[in-house]
Protein backbone atom coordinates (compact mmCIF):
# COMPACT_ATOMS: atom_id res chain seq x y z
CA UNK A 1 0.00 0.00 0.00
CA UNK A 2 1.47 3.85 -0.68
CA UNK A 3 1.90 6.44 1.65
CA UNK A 4 -1.49 7.73 -0.13
CA UNK A 5 -3.33 4.83 0.32
CA UNK A 6 -2.46 4.29 3.81
CA UNK A 7 -3.44 7.82 4.55
CA UNK A 8 -7.13 7.43 3.11
CA UNK A 9 -7.43 4.04 5.03
CA UNK A 10 -6.72 5.76 8.41
CA UNK A 11 -9.34 8.35 7.12
CA UNK A 12 -11.92 5.71 6.23
CA UNK A 13 -11.13 4.03 9.85
CA UNK A 14 -11.91 7.53 11.56
CA UNK A 15 -14.86 8.25 9.01
CA UNK A 16 -16.56 4.64 9.54
CA UNK A 17 -16.11 5.17 13.76
CA UNK A 18 -13.35 2.30 14.10
CA UNK A 19 -11.11 4.84 15.48
CA UNK A 20 -9.14 2.11 17.57
CA UNK A 21 -7.53 0.24 14.30
CA UNK A 22 -7.45 4.45 12.97
CA UNK A 23 -4.95 5.36 15.54
CA UNK A 24 -2.77 1.93 15.61
CA UNK A 25 -2.39 2.54 11.39
CA UNK A 26 -1.83 6.24 12.82
CA UNK A 27 1.35 5.72 14.79
CA UNK A 28 2.75 2.76 12.20
CA UNK A 29 1.99 5.69 9.82
CA UNK A 30 4.29 8.19 11.85
CA UNK A 31 6.65 5.48 12.70
CA UNK A 32 7.04 5.10 8.82
CA UNK A 33 7.28 8.00 6.95
CA UNK A 34 7.90 10.94 10.05
CA UNK A 35 11.31 12.48 9.92
CA UNK A 36 11.81 13.06 13.46
CA UNK A 37 11.19 11.97 17.06
CA UNK A 38 9.14 14.48 17.95
CA UNK A 39 6.23 13.48 15.51
CA UNK A 40 6.56 9.96 16.98
CA UNK A 41 6.07 11.51 20.23
CA UNK A 42 3.12 13.52 18.89
CA UNK A 43 1.36 10.58 17.77
CA UNK A 44 2.18 8.55 21.11
CA UNK A 45 0.43 11.83 22.78
CA UNK A 46 -2.16 11.40 20.60
CA UNK A 47 -3.58 7.71 21.55
CA UNK A 48 -2.88 8.36 25.21
CA UNK A 49 -5.12 11.43 25.34
CA UNK A 50 -7.64 9.81 23.10
CA UNK A 51 -7.84 6.64 25.30
CA UNK A 52 -7.67 8.94 28.27
CA UNK A 53 -10.70 10.38 27.49
CA UNK A 54 -12.30 7.37 26.44
CA UNK A 55 -11.85 5.58 29.93
CA UNK A 56 -13.65 9.04 31.34
CA UNK A 57 -16.41 8.09 29.15
CA UNK A 58 -16.62 4.36 29.94
CA UNK A 59 -16.52 5.78 33.63
CA UNK A 60 -19.57 7.82 32.89
CA UNK A 61 -18.26 10.73 35.63
CA UNK A 62 -17.97 13.59 33.04
CA UNK A 63 -19.81 15.31 30.52
CA UNK A 64 -20.36 13.09 27.38
CA UNK A 65 -20.52 15.29 24.71
CA UNK A 66 -17.45 17.32 25.70
CA UNK A 67 -15.19 14.39 26.14
CA UNK A 68 -16.59 13.33 22.41
CA UNK A 69 -15.37 17.37 21.62
CA UNK A 70 -12.48 16.74 22.90
CA UNK A 71 -11.81 13.36 21.39
CA UNK A 72 -12.79 14.93 17.89
CA UNK A 73 -10.45 17.63 18.53
CA UNK A 74 -7.46 14.51 19.37
CA UNK A 75 -8.37 12.90 15.92
CA UNK A 76 -8.43 16.26 14.34
CA UNK A 77 -5.02 16.96 15.29
CA UNK A 78 -3.85 13.40 14.25
CA UNK A 79 -5.67 13.97 10.62
CA UNK A 80 -3.40 16.96 10.51
CA UNK A 81 -0.56 15.67 11.86
CA UNK A 82 -1.00 12.95 9.03
CA UNK A 83 -0.57 15.66 5.93
CA UNK A 84 2.26 17.41 8.01
CA UNK A 85 4.70 13.92 7.74
CA UNK A 86 3.09 13.35 4.17
CA UNK A 87 3.95 16.53 3.09
CA UNK A 88 7.71 16.46 5.10
CA UNK A 89 8.41 12.67 3.34
CA UNK A 90 7.88 14.35 0.15
CA UNK A 91 10.01 17.48 1.03
CA UNK A 92 13.05 14.89 1.77
CA UNK A 93 12.42 12.85 -1.55
CA UNK A 94 12.59 16.30 -3.59
CA UNK A 95 15.54 17.76 -2.08
CA UNK B 1 -24.51 14.13 -3.98
CA UNK B 2 -28.30 15.01 -3.76
CA UNK B 3 -29.14 12.22 -1.46
CA UNK B 4 -29.92 13.56 2.55
CA UNK B 5 -31.13 10.43 4.36
CA UNK B 6 -29.87 10.42 7.60
CA UNK B 7 -27.87 7.44 8.20
CA UNK B 8 -24.04 5.89 7.64
CA UNK B 9 -24.46 6.12 4.15
CA UNK B 10 -24.63 10.17 3.84
CA UNK B 11 -21.30 9.96 5.76
CA UNK B 12 -19.73 7.38 3.03
CA UNK B 13 -20.86 10.18 0.37
CA UNK B 14 -19.41 12.52 1.88
CA UNK B 15 -15.73 11.33 2.76
CA UNK B 16 -15.71 10.55 -0.83
CA UNK B 17 -16.81 14.30 -2.14
CA UNK B 18 -14.34 15.52 0.20
CA UNK B 19 -11.32 12.85 -0.42
CA UNK B 20 -11.91 14.08 -4.44
CA UNK B 21 -12.62 17.48 -4.09
CA UNK B 22 -11.67 19.27 -0.30
CA UNK B 23 -8.52 20.67 -1.80
CA UNK B 24 -7.84 22.29 2.07
CA UNK B 25 -6.90 20.09 4.32
CA UNK B 26 -9.15 21.56 6.76
CA UNK B 27 -12.46 21.51 5.14
CA UNK B 28 -10.83 17.37 4.31
CA UNK B 29 -10.33 16.50 7.91
CA UNK B 30 -14.08 17.99 8.33
CA UNK B 31 -15.84 15.43 6.56
CA UNK B 32 -13.64 12.72 7.90
CA UNK B 33 -15.31 13.89 10.96
CA UNK B 34 -18.67 14.33 10.09
CA UNK B 35 -18.67 11.08 8.44
CA UNK B 36 -17.47 9.30 11.71
CA UNK B 37 -20.34 11.55 13.49
CA UNK B 38 -22.64 9.98 11.24
CA UNK B 39 -21.47 6.39 11.69
CA UNK B 40 -21.62 6.28 15.53
CA UNK B 41 -25.04 8.05 15.45
CA UNK B 42 -22.87 10.76 18.07
CA UNK B 43 -25.80 13.52 17.03
CA UNK B 44 -29.80 14.43 15.95
CA UNK B 45 -29.27 13.02 12.29
CA UNK B 46 -30.92 16.43 10.93
CA UNK B 47 -28.33 18.77 12.41
CA UNK B 48 -25.70 16.37 11.05
CA UNK B 49 -27.09 16.63 7.71
CA UNK B 50 -27.33 20.46 7.37
CA UNK B 51 -23.81 20.42 8.95
CA UNK B 52 -22.92 18.34 5.42
CA UNK B 53 -25.23 20.92 3.84
CA UNK B 54 -22.94 23.36 4.35
CA UNK B 55 -19.23 21.72 4.71
CA UNK B 56 -20.24 20.41 0.70
CA UNK B 57 -20.77 24.37 -0.14
CA UNK B 58 -17.58 25.29 1.41
CA UNK B 59 -15.86 22.37 -0.16
CA UNK B 60 -16.83 23.39 -3.61
CA UNK B 61 -16.54 26.84 -2.85
CA UNK B 62 -12.57 26.32 -2.55
CA UNK B 63 -12.79 24.20 -5.28
CA UNK B 64 -13.94 26.63 -7.91
CA UNK B 65 -11.71 29.68 -6.47
CA UNK B 66 -8.25 30.47 -7.89
CA UNK B 67 -6.59 29.87 -4.90
CA UNK B 68 -8.50 26.28 -5.02
CA UNK B 69 -6.68 25.32 -8.18
CA UNK B 70 -2.86 26.52 -7.09
CA UNK B 71 -3.43 24.28 -3.49
CA UNK B 72 -4.56 21.36 -5.87
CA UNK B 73 -1.52 21.81 -7.92
CA UNK B 74 0.98 21.42 -4.54
CA UNK B 75 -1.23 18.63 -3.81
CA UNK B 76 -0.10 16.88 -6.79
CA UNK B 77 3.34 17.85 -6.52
CA UNK B 78 3.97 16.69 -2.79
CA UNK B 79 1.79 13.43 -3.41
CA UNK B 80 4.21 12.66 -6.63
CA UNK B 81 7.04 13.01 -4.46
CA UNK B 82 5.85 10.62 -1.78
CA UNK B 83 5.24 8.30 -4.32
CA UNK B 84 8.79 8.34 -6.09
CA UNK B 85 10.38 8.02 -2.64
CA UNK B 86 8.27 5.20 -1.57
CA UNK B 87 9.24 2.93 -4.58
CA UNK B 88 12.87 3.71 -4.22
CA UNK B 89 12.80 2.27 -1.43
CA UNK B 90 10.52 -0.73 -1.80
CA UNK B 91 12.48 -1.64 -4.42
CA UNK B 92 15.92 -2.18 -2.70
CA UNK B 93 14.67 -4.94 0.19
CA UNK B 94 16.53 -7.90 0.06
CA UNK B 95 16.49 -11.30 1.60
CA UNK B 96 17.18 -11.78 5.30
CA UNK B 97 17.21 -15.51 5.37
CA UNK B 98 18.73 -18.05 2.85
CA UNK B 99 18.34 -21.56 3.50
CA UNK B 100 19.67 -24.28 0.33
CA UNK B 101 19.24 -27.98 0.83
CA UNK B 102 18.92 -28.03 4.87
CA UNK B 103 18.31 -30.89 6.93
CA UNK B 104 18.65 -32.76 9.67
CA UNK B 105 18.79 -36.46 10.89
CA UNK B 106 17.15 -38.17 14.18
CA UNK B 107 18.80 -41.47 13.94
CA UNK B 108 17.14 -42.50 17.17
CA UNK B 109 13.27 -41.48 15.48
CA UNK B 110 14.39 -42.05 12.30
CA UNK B 111 13.06 -38.68 11.24
CA UNK B 112 15.03 -36.62 8.45
CA UNK B 113 14.20 -33.21 7.73
CA UNK B 114 15.70 -32.67 4.00
CA UNK B 115 15.90 -30.26 1.00
CA UNK B 116 14.72 -27.39 2.64
CA UNK B 117 14.90 -24.55 -0.14
CA UNK B 118 13.89 -21.28 1.60
CA UNK B 119 14.74 -17.32 0.50
CA UNK B 120 12.48 -15.39 3.50
CA UNK B 121 12.74 -11.44 2.63
CA UNK B 122 12.17 -8.69 5.10
CA UNK B 123 8.52 -7.48 5.23
CA UNK B 124 7.21 -10.68 4.47
CA UNK B 125 5.16 -13.50 7.15
CA UNK B 126 5.93 -16.85 6.06
CA UNK B 127 3.59 -19.64 7.87
CA UNK B 128 4.90 -22.65 8.54
CA UNK B 129 2.16 -25.43 8.80
CA UNK B 130 2.13 -28.78 8.91
CA UNK B 131 1.02 -31.98 11.14
CA UNK B 132 2.49 -32.30 14.73
CA UNK B 133 6.22 -34.39 14.56
CA UNK B 134 6.60 -33.21 11.14
CA UNK B 135 9.44 -31.37 11.53
CA UNK B 136 8.35 -27.58 12.41
CA UNK B 137 9.76 -27.16 15.35
CA UNK B 138 12.65 -28.65 14.47
CA UNK B 139 13.04 -25.96 11.42
CA UNK B 140 12.39 -23.02 13.54
CA UNK B 141 14.98 -24.49 15.80
CA UNK B 142 17.52 -24.23 13.09
CA UNK B 143 17.02 -21.13 11.76
CA UNK B 144 17.21 -19.27 15.14
CA UNK B 145 20.42 -21.34 16.22
CA UNK B 146 19.11 -23.66 18.87
CA UNK B 147 19.46 -26.70 17.07
CA UNK B 148 22.72 -27.43 14.21
CA UNK B 149 21.71 -29.01 10.82
CA UNK B 150 23.62 -31.87 9.47
CA UNK B 151 22.55 -30.72 5.56
CA UNK B 152 23.39 -27.89 3.37
CA UNK B 153 24.16 -24.03 4.27
CA UNK B 154 22.18 -21.38 6.07
CA UNK B 155 22.94 -17.68 5.21
CA UNK B 156 21.98 -14.69 7.06
CA UNK B 157 23.53 -12.12 4.31
CA UNK B 158 22.50 -8.79 6.03
CA UNK B 159 23.52 -10.01 9.49
CA UNK B 160 26.99 -11.70 8.58
CA UNK B 161 30.67 -9.79 7.48
CA UNK B 162 32.20 -11.28 5.14
CA UNK B 163 32.57 -14.92 5.01
CA UNK B 164 32.39 -14.87 9.03
CA UNK B 165 28.72 -15.76 10.52
CA UNK B 166 28.87 -14.97 14.42
CA UNK B 167 26.19 -17.14 15.71
CA UNK B 168 26.32 -14.89 19.50
CA UNK B 169 25.69 -12.28 16.97
CA UNK B 170 23.02 -13.37 14.94
CA UNK B 171 21.09 -14.67 17.71
CA UNK B 172 21.25 -11.27 19.23
CA UNK B 173 19.04 -10.06 15.94
CA UNK B 174 16.53 -12.36 16.16
CA UNK B 175 13.22 -12.16 18.39
CA UNK B 176 12.07 -15.67 19.22
CA UNK B 177 8.50 -16.31 20.88
CA UNK B 178 8.30 -19.56 22.00
CA UNK B 179 5.04 -21.75 22.34
CA UNK B 180 5.89 -21.66 26.10
CA UNK B 181 6.54 -18.14 27.59
CA UNK B 182 9.08 -18.10 30.30
CA UNK B 183 8.14 -15.89 32.78
CA UNK B 184 9.91 -12.30 33.61
CA UNK B 185 9.93 -10.66 36.92
CA UNK B 186 9.47 -6.80 37.71
CA UNK B 187 6.51 -4.79 35.83
CA UNK B 188 6.10 -4.45 31.64
CA UNK B 189 7.43 -0.77 32.00
CA UNK B 190 10.73 -1.94 33.54
CA UNK B 191 11.17 -5.18 31.34
CA UNK B 192 10.30 -3.40 28.17
CA UNK B 193 12.96 -0.30 29.37
CA UNK B 194 15.57 -3.14 30.21
CA UNK B 195 14.95 -4.74 26.56
CA UNK B 196 15.39 -1.86 24.12
CA UNK B 197 18.44 -0.66 26.52
CA UNK B 198 19.92 -3.98 26.06
CA UNK B 199 19.54 -4.04 22.45
CA UNK B 200 21.49 -0.70 22.49
CA UNK B 201 18.37 2.09 22.66
CA UNK B 202 19.53 4.80 25.21
CA UNK B 203 18.13 7.84 26.90
CA UNK B 204 15.12 9.99 25.47
CA UNK B 205 14.94 7.01 22.35
CA UNK B 206 14.76 4.37 24.63
CA UNK B 207 11.72 6.31 26.41
CA UNK B 208 10.51 7.03 23.65
CA UNK B 209 10.59 3.39 21.91
CA UNK B 210 8.71 1.87 25.23
CA UNK B 211 6.28 4.93 25.47
CA UNK B 212 5.68 4.29 21.52
CA UNK B 213 5.22 0.29 21.61
CA UNK B 214 2.95 0.23 24.98
CA UNK B 215 0.15 2.38 22.83
CA UNK B 216 0.80 0.97 19.73
CA UNK B 217 -0.34 -2.32 21.11
CA UNK B 218 -2.76 -1.15 23.37
CA UNK B 219 -1.46 -1.93 26.90
CA UNK B 220 -1.07 1.05 28.75
CA UNK B 221 -3.56 -0.21 31.31
CA UNK B 222 -0.91 -2.76 31.89
CA UNK B 223 2.28 -1.17 32.68
CA UNK B 224 2.55 -1.78 36.19
CA UNK B 225 1.41 -5.46 35.78
CA UNK B 226 3.68 -8.55 36.37
CA UNK B 227 3.39 -11.75 34.75
CA UNK B 228 1.03 -13.35 37.32
CA UNK B 229 -1.19 -10.62 37.26
CA UNK B 230 -2.00 -11.44 33.34
CA UNK B 231 -4.14 -13.51 31.14
CA UNK B 232 -3.08 -16.00 28.17
CA UNK B 233 -3.31 -13.43 25.63
CA UNK B 234 -1.98 -10.04 27.58
CA UNK B 235 0.70 -12.27 28.36
CA UNK B 236 1.61 -12.96 24.29
CA UNK B 237 1.37 -9.41 23.68
CA UNK B 238 3.96 -8.40 26.49
CA UNK B 239 6.14 -11.23 24.57
CA UNK B 240 5.38 -8.71 21.34
CA UNK B 241 6.42 -5.63 22.73
CA UNK B 242 9.23 -6.96 24.32
CA UNK B 243 10.12 -8.02 20.84
CA UNK B 244 9.33 -5.05 18.92
CA UNK B 245 10.22 -2.68 21.53
CA UNK B 246 13.90 -2.91 19.51
CA UNK B 247 12.91 -3.10 16.61
CA UNK B 248 14.19 -6.50 15.05
CA UNK B 249 14.04 -7.19 11.50
CA UNK B 250 13.82 -10.86 11.91
CA UNK B 251 10.91 -12.46 14.29
CA UNK B 252 10.08 -16.01 14.93
CA UNK B 253 6.84 -17.05 16.25
CA UNK B 254 6.26 -20.61 17.52
CA UNK B 255 2.45 -21.61 17.97
CA UNK B 256 1.52 -18.38 19.27
CA UNK B 257 -2.25 -18.86 18.65
CA UNK B 258 -2.52 -21.79 20.53
CA UNK B 259 -3.84 -20.83 24.13
CA UNK B 260 -5.99 -17.28 22.42
CA UNK B 261 -9.41 -16.78 22.22
CA UNK B 262 -10.80 -15.77 18.55
CA UNK B 263 -10.77 -12.13 19.49
CA UNK B 264 -7.44 -12.18 20.50
CA UNK B 265 -6.19 -14.20 17.73
CA UNK B 266 -7.78 -11.01 15.13
CA UNK B 267 -5.70 -8.50 17.01
CA UNK B 268 -2.15 -10.37 17.60
CA UNK B 269 -2.44 -11.08 13.48
CA UNK B 270 -3.74 -7.90 12.21
CA UNK B 271 -1.39 -6.25 14.27
CA UNK B 272 1.70 -8.47 13.33
CA UNK B 273 0.48 -8.30 9.01
CA UNK B 274 1.04 -4.45 9.90
CA UNK B 275 4.25 -4.44 11.72
CA UNK B 276 5.99 -6.53 9.39
CA UNK B 277 5.05 -4.48 6.15
CA UNK B 278 6.37 -1.20 7.96
CA UNK B 279 8.32 0.68 5.21
CA UNK B 280 10.76 2.14 7.75
CA UNK B 281 11.52 -1.16 9.69
CA UNK B 282 10.19 -3.52 8.13
CA UNK B 283 10.49 -7.26 10.06
CA UNK B 284 10.77 -11.04 7.95
CA UNK B 285 8.18 -13.06 10.21
CA UNK B 286 8.00 -16.47 10.73
CA UNK B 287 4.83 -18.16 12.63
CA UNK B 288 4.16 -21.71 12.78
CA UNK B 289 0.73 -22.42 13.15
CA UNK B 290 -2.11 -24.98 13.36
CA UNK B 291 -4.59 -22.74 12.49
CA UNK B 292 -4.60 -23.30 8.81
CA UNK B 293 -7.77 -20.32 8.08
CA UNK B 294 -6.11 -17.47 9.73
CA UNK B 295 -2.53 -17.98 8.93
CA UNK B 296 -3.32 -18.41 5.23
CA UNK B 297 -5.44 -14.60 5.71
CA UNK B 298 -2.18 -12.85 6.95
CA UNK B 299 0.59 -14.57 5.69
CA UNK B 300 2.81 -13.45 2.35
CA UNK B 301 3.93 -17.22 1.34
CA UNK B 302 3.00 -20.66 2.70
CA UNK B 303 5.37 -23.41 3.88
CA UNK B 304 3.56 -26.80 4.34
CA UNK B 305 5.77 -29.73 5.96
CA UNK B 306 4.96 -33.11 5.90
CA UNK B 307 7.23 -35.74 7.26
CA UNK B 308 10.46 -33.67 7.32
CA UNK B 309 9.63 -32.46 3.31
CA UNK B 310 8.33 -29.20 1.96
CA UNK B 311 4.67 -30.51 0.44
CA UNK B 312 4.00 -26.90 -1.04
CA UNK B 313 5.80 -23.38 -0.67
CA UNK B 314 4.03 -20.87 -2.48
CA UNK B 315 1.31 -17.94 -1.88
CA UNK B 316 -1.94 -18.24 -0.23
CA UNK B 317 -5.47 -19.31 -1.80
CA UNK B 318 -2.78 -20.71 -4.86
CA UNK B 319 -2.75 -24.46 -3.59
CA UNK B 320 -4.77 -26.52 -6.15
CA UNK B 321 -3.40 -29.74 -7.36
CA UNK B 322 -6.81 -30.79 -8.90
CA UNK B 323 -7.50 -28.58 -10.80
CA UNK B 324 -10.09 -30.72 -12.14
CA UNK B 325 -12.46 -30.39 -8.48
CA UNK B 326 -13.54 -28.16 -6.55
CA UNK B 327 -13.69 -28.97 -2.70
CA UNK B 328 -15.73 -27.44 0.25
CA UNK B 329 -16.37 -28.57 3.69
CA UNK B 330 -19.90 -28.93 4.78
CA UNK B 331 -21.67 -28.88 7.92
CA UNK B 332 -25.30 -29.51 8.05
CA UNK B 333 -26.72 -30.67 11.06
CA UNK B 334 -29.80 -32.01 10.44
CA UNK B 335 -29.44 -34.38 7.43
CA UNK B 336 -27.53 -37.51 6.96
CA UNK B 337 -24.98 -37.80 4.62
CA UNK B 338 -26.76 -39.90 2.33
CA UNK B 339 -29.80 -37.54 1.82
CA UNK B 340 -26.84 -34.57 1.05
CA UNK B 341 -25.49 -37.13 -1.72
CA UNK B 342 -28.56 -37.55 -3.16
CA UNK B 343 -29.45 -33.85 -3.39
CA UNK B 344 -25.72 -32.88 -4.85
CA UNK B 345 -26.18 -36.15 -7.34
CA UNK B 346 -26.85 -34.01 -10.52
CA UNK B 347 -23.48 -32.29 -9.97
CA UNK B 348 -21.40 -35.85 -9.46
CA UNK B 349 -20.44 -34.59 -6.19
CA UNK B 350 -18.88 -36.86 -4.00
CA UNK B 351 -19.53 -36.68 0.09
CA UNK B 352 -17.36 -37.77 2.50
CA UNK B 353 -17.43 -37.79 6.42
CA UNK B 354 -14.69 -36.18 8.09
CA UNK B 355 -15.54 -36.90 11.78
CA UNK B 356 -16.19 -32.84 12.27
CA UNK B 357 -17.35 -31.85 8.99
CA UNK B 358 -18.34 -33.58 5.42
CA UNK B 359 -16.06 -33.20 2.63
CA UNK B 360 -17.33 -32.08 -0.63
CA UNK B 361 -15.92 -32.66 -3.90
CA UNK B 362 -17.45 -31.52 -7.41
CA UNK B 363 -16.15 -31.66 -10.88
CA UNK B 364 -14.90 -28.30 -12.21
CA UNK B 365 -17.58 -27.61 -14.72
CA UNK B 366 -19.83 -26.91 -11.49
CA UNK B 367 -19.41 -24.74 -9.18
CA UNK B 368 -19.72 -24.46 -5.38
CA UNK B 369 -22.26 -21.75 -5.19
CA UNK B 370 -24.67 -23.84 -7.51
CA UNK B 371 -23.76 -26.86 -4.67
CA UNK B 372 -24.63 -24.42 -1.83
CA UNK B 373 -28.03 -22.91 -3.81
CA UNK B 374 -29.40 -26.64 -4.55
CA UNK B 375 -28.81 -27.73 -0.39
CA UNK B 376 -30.44 -24.20 0.66
CA UNK B 377 -33.43 -24.59 -2.62
CA UNK B 378 -34.03 -28.50 -0.79
CA UNK B 379 -34.59 -26.92 2.81
CA UNK B 380 -31.11 -28.22 4.08
CA UNK B 381 -29.95 -26.14 6.49
CA UNK B 382 -26.19 -25.04 6.38
CA UNK B 383 -24.24 -25.06 9.45
CA UNK B 384 -20.92 -24.58 8.31
CA UNK B 385 -19.70 -24.16 4.04
CA UNK B 386 -16.30 -22.95 3.56
CA UNK B 387 -14.52 -23.52 0.06
CA UNK B 388 -11.18 -24.75 0.34
CA UNK B 389 -10.13 -25.45 -3.42
CA UNK B 390 -7.25 -23.42 -3.20
CA UNK B 391 -6.86 -23.82 0.85
CA UNK B 392 -3.55 -25.92 2.12
CA UNK B 393 -6.10 -27.55 4.08
CA UNK B 394 -6.38 -29.82 1.25
CA UNK B 395 -3.31 -31.48 2.38
CA UNK B 396 -4.56 -32.62 5.81
CA UNK B 397 -7.28 -34.45 4.02
CA UNK B 398 -4.91 -35.89 1.95
CA UNK B 399 -5.46 -33.89 -0.94
CA UNK B 400 -1.62 -33.20 -2.59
Amino acid sequence: MTILERKKQIKTLVATGNVHEAIKRAMDFVEDFGQSNNLTNEIVLISSNFFDVQRLKNMDIADFAELSRQQNRILLRMLTLLDEVETMFALTSAE
Amino acid sequence: MTRMSADGYVGEELLQFAEFYALDQELNHEAVLLSMSFSLAQSDPRALVAQSKALLEKILDDYDSEKGQQKAHVMAEIEANALKKYEEVLAARTTLVGLKDVGKNFKSSRFHLQNINLSLNLGEITGIIGPNANGKSTLLKIIVGELLKDEGTLEYPQFSKGNITSWAAIKRKIAYIPQDLIPWKGSLREVLLYEAARHGIKGKDCELQVDFIIQRLGLSEYIDHEWNQLSGGYKLRFELAKALVWRPSFMVLDEPLANLDVAAQLTILNDLKNLAHSFKNPICVIITSQHIHEIEHVADSLLVLETGKIVYFGKPFEFNPNNSLHIAELSCPDAGIQEIRNVLLPLQARVEDRGYCLLIEIPHQHTLGKALQILLQQGIEVAYFRDITHSVKQIFYGHN
